[in-house]
């Protein structure tokens, strides 16, 4: 799972309301070189949560990113490395996904997150 | 990519003069070269864009036709010091002459430079198309055509990406060229995600991933996406497993082809996604789906296999090893789930591309009641068979308005009080009815009984006696 995934999910269990952002608690990450596309980042800023990705960040040992979105993101090519870098670079091949309000885990194994409820949550 | 965006706005017009549907030549107007060469890199149903020197119904018309195209258009591919090749690219002809000396002279064109069948800098395409003496072939009007190649389609692509060679596969897996046709329709290129909700072993994102898009898969199968399988040993062909006990998995296929693996995979569920619920509207360029209907067996989505008491909880203890029970998931929600992702998470002028199944018979009712969404514009359908009865419906949906909540909240509602206020089957309960149709069922059971006994069974025997008197 990479900080883009992260991103997006969220704890939508029966009865959480905010299921949002889930802590993560790795115990495995591996770093993989992906090429670098301004056009694929500057499309995906804007959906970003930020503080909840910088947050995320932190606890896979990723430091160095601001805690704004600068105003000239687009064309600020080294926020945009350090942006790729975290978002799509860092893999948590192992660990678990907390749920903030409920404290329901989520396993992640080979990379994959299982987000699946069971039956007395949905 | 230049104009390839609207490709769809071309206008297309027979070649031939006929009236036939199925003809294999085509005109279109294109603004220039490099947007045809574009086109003909993606495209996989196309063999060849060429410019038209000229066609007509018969090798004399054709002479008089190249004649008259202009002479500008011609001078430069004739011209000394080029080097050239003209293929002969017939259709449906059994006994014509493929003597292509003897159809360059009839053309008269001045070709002053070097015929090089190696590596030619020009390469002319020589066609008659006539489908008389093949009656297997749509019948089209006899037509002679000449044309100056302009780009080619890599079909090398279908071998690259043929399942055979795909290192982790399941049983709906989806064959290569109509996963890299669904990319193209889904129009994956590098900068925009792909989205596949019902991913498996992940071959139409490995599609997408090939036209350079980031892609995201969903699976509510765990043992597909996470668990992999056993490698088999290369070449063999009875799938003796690997003898270092190496597994293969969903990113082994993408790693396989070097491309980028899925920048996101999770176990989840379409009917109840696991993603935050605001601020991603817009998100993804195009969704692609072979969404499991199963005509045989359906889909499932999360939830109990039965309705759980209101307080029904599952024990503290078990609940770290414990596998999620799943329900059937009804072919009308899916649907509905699907269009709505689609509404919601694509961008503006997004595709949403998927299978749904068809028949031949009812086609046209099918393509009336295909779904609907005010979000999502349908712009293609086509339907490929498998039999003469049945097969499956490819629609793509471009997403035309901004998502907006009540009035995807109240297109739901429509769309289910619909379906309530109906009593026809629905299109899934229908395709059953074809596909198991009854009649042959009942011959097979016949002739077991007969193997068996010796005799006809007793009420096959009644049934002959009334259908007699």
């Amino acid at each position: 799972m990479r900080l883009l995934a992260h991103n997006m999910l969220a704890c939508n269990a029966k009865g959480v309301v905010n299921g949002f952002p889930l802590k993560i608690v790795p115990k495995e990450t591996r770093e993989v070189e992906v090429d670098f596309n301004a056009e694929f980042l500057t499309h995906m800023l804007p959906k970003m949560e930020w503080s909840a990705f910088v947050n995320a960040a932190k606890e896979i040992g990723l430091e160095g990113l601001p805690s704004e979105i600068p105003d000239d993101a687009a064309s600020d090519e080294e926020f945009l490395r350090t942006f790729h870098h975290a978002l799509l670079e860092v893999h948590v091949e192992e660990g678990t996904l907390v749920c903030p309000e409920s404290g329901r885990k989520f396993p992640i194994n080979k990379g994959i997150p299982n987000m699946l409820l069971n039956e007395d949550e949905v | 990519m230049c104009g390839v965006s609207n490709v769809e706005d071309l206008a297309w017009t027979r070649a031939d003069g006929g009236d036939c549907e199925e003809t294999p030549f085509w005109y279109v107007e294109l603004p220039d070269e490099r947007t045809a060469r574009a086109i003909a890199s993606r495209a996989l149903l196309v063999k060849a864009i060429l410019e038209a020197w000229g066609s007509a119904p018969d090798e004399g018309g054709l002479r008089d036709a190249v004649a008259a195209y202009d002479e500008s258009r011609k001078t430069p591919y004739l011209a000394p010091g080029t080097t050239f090749k003209v293929e002969v690219e017939d259709f449906g002809v059994r006994r014509g002459s493929k003597d292509i000396l003897k159809r360059v002279g009839d053309l008269g064109l001045p070709f002053l430079g070097k015929a090089d069948l190696k590596n030619p800098e020009h390469l002319f395409w020589s066609v008659v198309s006539d489908t008389k003496e093949t009656p297997s072939l749509p019948q089209t009007p006899r037509h002679c055509f000449f044309g100056r190649v302009v780009g080619q389609s890599d079909r090398s692509t279908l071998k690259r990406y043929d399942l055979k060679q795909r290192s982790y596969l399941g049983p709906t897996s989806m064959d290569a060229e109509m996963a890299l046709l669904m990319a193209n329709f889904a129009q994956a290129r590098p900068g925009g995600v792909i989205l596949d909700p019902f991913c498996g072993t992940g071959s139409m994102l490995v599609a997408a991933a090939h036209y350079g898009a980031m892609t995201m898969g969903i699976d509510i199968d765990i043992r597909v996406i996470k668990h992999g399988k056993s490698a088999r040993k290369s070449g063999s062909k009875f799938g003796v497993k690997a003898s270092d006990g190496s597994s293969v998995d969903v990113w082994t296929n993408f790693a396989q082809y070097g491309l980028q693996p899925p920048v996101a995979l999770f176990v989840g569920d379409l009917h109840a996604l696991p993603t935050r619920r605001f601020g991603l509207e817009g998100t993804l360029q195009g969704i692609v789906a072979d969404p499991p209907y199963g005509v045989r067996a359906g889909g499932r989505k999360s939830g109990g296999r039965k309705p759980l008491p209101e307080d029904y909880a599952i024990p503290e203890e078990m609940r770290e090893t414990h596998i999620p029970s799943t329900a059937p998931y009804p072919f009308a929600e899916m649907n509905d789930d699907l269009m709505e992702l689609a509404a919601r998470f694509l961008s503006i002028g997004g595709r949403l591309t998927f299978f749904l199944p068809g028949s031949t018979e009812d086609a046209e009712r099918e393509i009336r009641d295909l779904p609907a969404h005010p979000a999502l514009r349908l712009r293609w359908h086509s339907l490929e068979t498998f039999n003469q009865i049945w097969g499956r419906r490819l629609v793509t949906y471009e997403k035309i308005h901004p998502y907006d909540v009540e009035v995807a909240r109240k297109a739901r509602e429509d769309a289910v009080a619909a379906r309530a206020a109906s009593d026809e089957p629905d299109l899934i309960e229908r395709m059953r009815a074809l596909v198991y149709d009854q009649v042959p069922a009942e011959a097979k059971r016949r002739k077991r009984y007969e193997k068996f006994h010796g005799v006809p069974p007793p009420d096959a025997l009644t049934e002959r006696a009334s259908a007699e008197t």
